[in-house]
């Protein structure tokens, strides 16, 4: 699609030199900042072993993620949404109902490649479960897992199994909204029992948490697969490499 | 020097180099690539500033780290397509015309 794939850059004019030595001062500050830290980590470190407890979770990371901070998180999750609709809204109205086009291609589809592929989806898709359930002791959670299940859809879709997701359908818009859906209104039902919004109570914490791993997990996988395939090939103007 | 320090000073290089790339290179797909470079600086500066001093790491700069990742994926793809849409509309990789000699 694109031909001038690597077009010459032009020379560097004064301008450029300037800023480049603009950045290397920046840098030789950065630098000496750095050297001259404090050498103690934050007092973070005492608050969330502290509460560690109270968040329903063993993982320090993911009980920052999905407890302390869950608001950057959530917001998070909306980016992705976001993002997705954005990409959308760049497909022209005569493509807007064809596949993506990113991984579809006029070759036909090599034999060992579908036997790699069906060999290939079972382990990821065992080790995406495996890291969404790790998640609340260990490193794992809904985001490596919901990666690894768009993996295994960009895989089956490379093998010509699954056909390329259709935006236009309202199951696969569904399933990107939900984990954003589930994700605010878990948050907003801690207002119900009297606490701060996504203020979780320790009681049930692990119990809200691992509903809203369930549902972020396709959410996130389908989000990530969609931005991934790209626009639709346009009718009569691109062919597919 | 300790390891964290290394690892910041090398977040920052990274950073220093990909926002000159970013600012005067033309082509938008080495822009789109200098803005992931950058962020992987920021990410490092970041995971060093957690891991520096004795005892445990800092889990919040960690869970921060994930949340940029994601968010710059979601960004990199948006930018990605926007280009592809440019490409088709006006044959172009670059914003200014003067950018992109033939």
């Amino acid at each position: 699609m694109f031909r001038a794939v690597d077009p010459p850059e032009p020379p560097f004019t004064f301008t450029d030199a300037a800023l480049a030595a603009a950045i290397f001062a920046f840098l030789l500050a950065g630098t000496c900042a750095m050297l001259n830290l404090p050498a103690q980590p934050s007092p973070l470190v005492h608050d969330v072993a502290a509460n560690l407890r109270a968040s329903g979770l063993g993982n320090p990371v993911n009980a920052v993620l999905l407890n302390f901070r869950a608001y950057d998180t959530l917001l998070e999750t909306g980016v992705i949404v976001v993002a997705l609709v954005g990409s959308w809204m760049l497909a022209t109205d005569a493509s807007w109902t064809l596949a993506p086009g990113n991984f579809v291609t006029r070759h036909p589809v090599e034999p060992p490649l579908v036997v790699l592929i069906k060999a290939l989806v079972p382990l990821v898709a065992i080790s995406a479960f495996y890291l969404l359930f790790v998640g609340s002791e260990e490193p794992g959670g809904a985001f490596p897992a919901g990666t690894m299940l768009s993996a295994i859809g960009i895989l089956l879709i490379l093998a010509r199994i699954a056909p390329p997701p259709a935006r236009a359908g309202r199951s696969i818009r569904w399933t990107v909204a939900a984990g954003f859906m589930v994700f605010a209104l878990s948050g907003s039902a801690t207002l119900l029992v009297g606490r701060e919004f996504l203020d979780f109570p320790p009681s049930s914490a692990k119990a809200v948490i691992l509903i809203i791993e369930l549902s972020l997990a396709p959410s996130v996988a389908m989000a990530l697969l969609l931005l991934a395939s790209g626009l639709p090939v346009e009718p009569g103007r691109d062919t597919p490499a | 020097m300790s390891p964290a320090t290394a690892y910041a000073v090398t977040g920052l290089a990274l950073f220093a180099l990909a926002l000159f790339g970013f600012l005067v290179r033309g082509h938008l797909v080495r822009r789109i690539v200098a803005l992931n470079v950058m962020g992987s600086g920021v990410f490092l500066v970041f995971l060093a500033m957690a891991a520096r001093g004795e005892g445990t790491t800092d889990p919040v700069p960690q869970a921060l780290v994930i949340t940029g990742i994601v968010v710059a994926v979601a960004t990199t793809a948006l930018a990605l397509v926007l280009l592809v849409r440019l490409h088709r509309e006006v044959g172009r990789l670059a914003l200014e015309p003067s950018r992109q000699p033939d």
